[in-house]
């Protein structure tokens, strides 16, 4: 037998292969990536970045046979440096599930699409036409507005590019919105309100340099596994490193905390402004920074909650219609209006001990000490988080604490390619690539050029977001909806009341395109198989910058085809005619009678690459389909929006060859920190610092107060409600819930919470239980004890099992800058089933 | 006449929910019933909702419930405590922790798991020592004590429930792939 | 644990002209093999029966004059007893049962 080896000699092999590819030693046999011995074993191994969070680790993916076999953390990858979270090492069975959807699927009765028909497999032809038929009637009886797509933070780069061209541009509808404004909205319009330009000023270098680390609402051992490392690493080998952690209960990153804070839910304002005053008060404000650098300003107040205008708060609220203004104040008048917060007062407010607040105060005002904050969804998911991203910034402002290595207010993000696809392609409703918006003549003409459009053709008035699109399916308003690579019916707040009544409305036509059947594949009426990670060339974009490319590695299972195949392919079925004014194609003839897909895709730009630029070795069904490297002409038309603008990308071929890069990427070089003199080559010599995003080169410090929340706990609904992940399952679990490892990990959530208030109400644990607010009702188990401690008065449940949707129980306030949703905070009564 | 129809969906509901649990074979799992939930919706000026048809509860993680209504929770897995190792998928896997770890106390100045699997003390304890890829830095230098980035075991070491999984996996490792290798060139 | 095979690989780097004295070092150590040699950096294989010998034969390396540094890439430890049988054995049983 020839194919005789053993386990040894397998084992040796692979070893062998890693440690080459880590030397980048060729192996002896012809082509790369080859095993030594016997021809039968031949291993491909490719890099690509994990398919999960926003940390963007690298791994290497193993390929035998059109199937992936294995993965491992990449030792070249600067991020991870060889090692993975656990859902990172089975990211291998993420694609193999044995539900993977393999063939479109429409809701048909007697032969024909029917709202209330049972799903039926059917062609791709017939998919796209039922579908095309049903988006027409709707542009044409409705208009643009009516028709919408809800995107993705999971997208590759060109897809995101892709689909805010489709819409923008073709169908003439703003009504685009990716999950990621669940999920970084708030931090957008925080990095905007204070520095004129979007995305973290540091990177992950920063965790090595820093004397200090405050986690401000993010629970990174669990979400942010692999920085969570490098914290530790810091914190365990320099002992004069301290640890904060802020939260409203008690999780695993407290296993590391010097200063532990669990505070009342919405008081982290509170505990901003106190460190704001401190530093103040105690006068280490660095002035020669601030009178430099920034600027001041004092924000309107009374914003309300972002909820349905009829509802009672919203009506109450006096500056609901124009949340973002402000007025221009001085430092005398900054400091006068933080005076008000105390220490006595936060002590008070906050449920806190003084001698947490005034250490954790310290590390901002000693300057001596270099601080990087941390935070992800508690500071988001909040309906004052932008004001609570401008918070944080103001104390590292005020004291200097900023863009230099160890120095960093860092926002992490959750989803692979937030900053990448979501927001820096703008696929927000009133965004456009490289931080332009919609309601900026100049912005969208610039955009119509490059686009090689009409003027005209993009709208200047935002679309509906993510809750809002919720909101006018069920009044509607929106009727044509395009759901893709995301689980909306499983993570929009208020399910029960919102998004499940506008899905099954018949006035709408629902499509969902997705890997496997989840719940909002469920609630639809057409389904389309999508192809997934490594089945497509991709690009991603992570929390650092981090810009990183992988091939097509496997095919995608029967009809499944990537998000981008479909978007393009879908274009090809409408004609200009159909879509764009009369009087524009008038004076603009030549393209009269095109169909979308040429005026958006084969501009010249889009087709500009020859399938043959690609890399040998590897299949790319994108290409082969359109007949020209589709990704790489995306990629270049888009990297025209930020290049010469602060968003250079790197010519596309270098993202093959390097294990990511951190834009911008001027002259061959990344940025490891922006807007300091010497690390950003947009900072003019002899500055210093410069925050080039708003035109006067200052970044603004906000006056903003503590406001309460919508709702709290009271008689009735007596105990808060905070929603969250758990580190074995990666959002709503959809790929993890299938791998059995995983699964079995965690199999179900449960209803974390007191050992007293489970006594108090007569439940012990593992008892069931039904969770209900003024909205909607969940049953769950109870579990006092494990990772998560809520104090007394505040329960905990994730929200990954489409077993137990914790969102038909949530409330949809949210912040009414940034129109984030709150997931953190509503009121609940728990009681037996 | 919509009543009608409700009930006899209802029912649907309950046979599909029953046969889902029952394919599923949580065997602990009382009996699944749907409990309908009691209308929270506002006044609607909102139109009807269509009803879904019957067989439509694809999403197999729902354990057969419409999104619309609610399930019984199944009740809470065990954590195996059996002590038997099992078998990885590929070789870089990390190993499943094949005991239970209730009250394990790790902090940043106690670590329960290396009381056990820490190099020095393993042969005593009977437990297999941590890889020595643990004792690496950032920067690929060895250390003399396990590596700080690898401190907090359960980041890529976790327990297993007798939860028996909702969905299969065929993902194949190299081995079995290599294994039908034969047959796939034959073909 | 008795039965240990442990297989591990090493990226060496040194200087070019290291390479006799690595050779000659790798010929007196059996656990030793080296997989690839490049101009100033060699892929070795490691294969003992416990851990502490890995480690040993590493810090070893590591003083042999012309090394520059010893990298651990890769480290796996099974039973020996598994070691002689063929990879074509029976599939593992993936999720859900039947």
């Amino acid at each position: 037998m020839t194919l005789s080896l053993t386990r040894r000699e397998f084992i040796r092999n692979t070893a062998v292969a890693v440690a080459a590819n880590v030397a980048g030693l060729a192996l002896p046999a012809a082509a790369t990536n080859v095993l030594l011995e016997g021809d039968m074993v031949q291993l491909k191994w490719s890099k690509a970045p994990c398919r999960f969070c926003g940390t963007g680790c690298g791994v290497n993916v193993a390929v035998k046979d059109g199937r992936v076999v294995a993965t491992h953390g990449d030792q070249l990858a600067e991020v991870n440096r060889g090692i993975n979270c656990v859902k990172g090492y089975f990211l291998s069975k993420i694609m193999y599930g044995a539900d993977r959807l393999t063939a479109p699927m429409l809701r048909k009765k007697n032969g024909v699409y029917a709202k209330d028909g049972a799903f039926t497999e059917v062609s791709w032809d017939e998919a796209f036409d039922v579908m095309a038929a049903q988006f027409k009637r709707v542009l044409k009886e409705k208009g643009p507005e009516a028709v919408g797509m809800f995107g993705s933070g999971q997208w590759t780069v060109w897809e995101g590019y892709a689909a805010n061209k489709l819409l923008k541009g073709g169908f003439r509808s703003n009504s685009l919105d990716p999950n990621a404004r669940h999920c970084m909205a708030s931090a957008v319009m925080g990095f905007m309100r204070t520095f004129g330009m979007d995305e973290p000023m540091g990177c992950y270098d920063d965790i090595e340099a820093t004397d200090a680390f405050v986690l401000w609402g993010s629970n990174m051992a669990e979400m942010h596994p692999i920085l969570w490392t490098r914290v530790t690493d810091r914190r365990l080998s320099n002992p004069n490193v301290k640890v904060a952690v802020l939260s409203t209960f008690e999780h695993r990153s407290f296993e590391l905390a010097d200063i532990p804070i669990v505070f009342t839910p919405q008081t982290d304002l509170v505990i901003l402004n106190y460190i704001a005053n401190h530093i103040i008060r105690t006068n280490r404000v660095n002035k020669d920074f601030i009178d430099k650098h920034t600027s001041f300003k004092r924000g309107v107040t009374d914003i309300g909650y972002g909820l349905r205008p009829d509802d009672p708060l919203e009506e109450k609220a006096k500056n609901a219609k124009d949340p973002n203004a402000g007025e221009p104040i001085d430092f005398a008048q900054f400091a006068a209006f933080v005076a008000p917060y105390t220490l006595e007062k936060t002590v008070e407010m906050t449920g806190v001990d003084k001698g947490w607040l005034q250490q954790l105060a310290e590390l901002y005002a000693n300057p001596d000490i270099k601080v990087v904050s941390f935070w992800t969804m508690g500071f988001n998911q909040h309906t004052r988080g932008v004001w609570a991203n401008n918070m944080v910034y103001n104390i590292h402002l005020l004291t200097g604490k900023i863009s230099t290595p160890g120095n960093s207010p860092f926002s992490l993000t959750g989803q692979p390619s937030a900053c990448g696809t979501a927001r820096e392609v703008g696929t927000f409703s009133h965004r456009l690539p490289a931080d332009m918006v919609v309601t900026n003549p100049e912005h969208r003409k610039h955009a119509e050029e490059i686009w090689k459009i009409p003027h005209g053709i993009i709208q200047p008035k935002p679309g509906y977001h993510a809750v809002q699109q919720n909101r006018m399916l069920r009044d509607g308003k929106l009727n044509a909806y395009w759901v893709m690579c995301n689980n909306n019916v499983q993570a929009g707040a208020n399910l029960m009341q919102e998004t499940y009544l506008g899905y099954r409305d018949p006035r709408n036509f629902i499509v969902v395109s997705d890997a496997y059947p989840t719940v909002t594949a469920q609630s639809a009426d057409l389904i389309l198989p999508a192809a997934m990670w490594v089945e497509k060339e991709g690009a991603y974009g992570n929390a650092e910058r981090r810009t990183q490319f992988w091939h097509q590695l496997v095919k995608a299972p029967g009809q499944a085809r990537s998000d981008l195949w479909q978007l393009m392919e879908f274009s090809k079925r409408f004609t200009t005619d159909e879509c764009w004014p009369a009087e524009i194609l008038a004076a603009n003839p030549q393209f009269k009678g095109k169909t979308l897909f040429d005026v958006l895709y084969r501009n010249g730009n889009v087709d500009k690459f020859p399938s043959s630029e690609m890399e040998a070795g590897y299949d790319n069904d994108e290409a082969a389909a359109f007949g020209f490297y589709v990704q790489k002409g995306l990629f270049e038309e888009y990297a025209a929006f930020g290049r010469g603008h602060g968003h250079d990308l790197a010519p596309f071929d270098d993202y093959h060859k390097a294990h990511g890069l951190r834009w911008p990427v001027v002259d061959g070089k990344e940025t490891r920190w922006r807007y300091r003199e010497g690390s950003d080559p947009y900072v003019k010599a002899g500055t210093g610092f410069q925050f080039y995003g708003n035109p006067d080169g200052r970044a603004v410090i906000w006056a903003l107060p503590y406001e309460p929340p919508p709702e709290m706990p009271d008689d009735e609904y007596d105990l808060w409600l905070s929603t969250g992940r758990v580190l074995e399952h990666w959002h709503s679990g959809s790929m993890t819930m299938r791998v059995p490892e995983l699964y079995r990990a965690f199999p179900e959530a449960v209803v974390f919470m007191h050992p007293d208030d489970a006594r108090k109400r007569g439940f012990k644990r593992g008892d069931e239980v039904k969770v209900v607010s003024r909205r909607g009702e969940m049953r769950s188990r109870v579990e006092t004890r494990g990772r998560n401690k809520p104090p007394q008065g505040l329960v905990f449940v994730p929200w990954f099992d489409a077993g137990q949707l914790i969102n038909k129980v949530t409330l949809d306030a949210t912040d009414p800058i940034s129109k984030q949703t709150d997931y953190k905070k509503c009121a609940v009564k728990i009681v037996a089933v | 006449m919509r009543d009608k129809a409700l009930i006899v969906l209802a029912l649907i509901v309950v046979l599909v929910a029953a046969a889902v649990g029952y394919a599923v074979g949580r065997k602990s799992s009382p009996e699944p019933h749907v409990a309908a939930v009691q209308s929270a919706a506002p006044p609607a000026k909102a139109s009807t909702v269509e009803p879904v048809a019957a067989g439509d509860q694809i999403d197999a993680i729902r354990r057969g419930a419409p999104v619309n209504q609610e399930i019984a929770a199944p009740l809470m897995a065990h954590v195996e405590n059996a002590d038997i190792k099992r078998i990885r998928a590929y070789p870089m896997q990390p190993p499943t922790i094949p005991h239970s770890i209730d009250n394990y106390q790790i902090d940043k100045n106690s670590n329960r798991c290396l009381l056990c699997h820490a190099r020095a003390n393993a042969d005593k304890f009977q437990a297999p020592p941590v890889s020595v890829t643990h004792y690496m830095d950032r920067n690929d230098q060895f250390l003399a004590t396990i590596s700080p980035r690898r401190y907090f075991c359960n980041q890529c070491h976790v327990v297993q429930t007798d939860a028996k999984p909702l969905v299969a996996n065929n993902f194949k490792d190299i081995d079995t792939v290599l294994s039908e290798q034969p047959e796939q060139k034959a073909n | 644990m008795r039965d240990e095979h442990h297989i591990s690989s090493l990226v060496v780097l040194h200087r070019p002209d290291a390479a006799p004295t690595l050779s000659a070092f790798v010929d007196d150590h059996a656990a030793l093999d080296i997989a690839l040699q490049g101009e100033c950096r060699c892929v070795m294989v490691c294969e003992t029966d416990n851990q502490r010998a890995v480690l040993d034969l590493i810090d070893t390396l590591q003083t042999l004059p012309g090394v520059i540094n010893v990298s651990l890439i890769y480290h796996h430890v099974e039973s020996a007893a598994v070691m002689d049988e063929l990879v074509s054995t029976a599939a593992i049983q993936q999720g859900a049962e039947p």
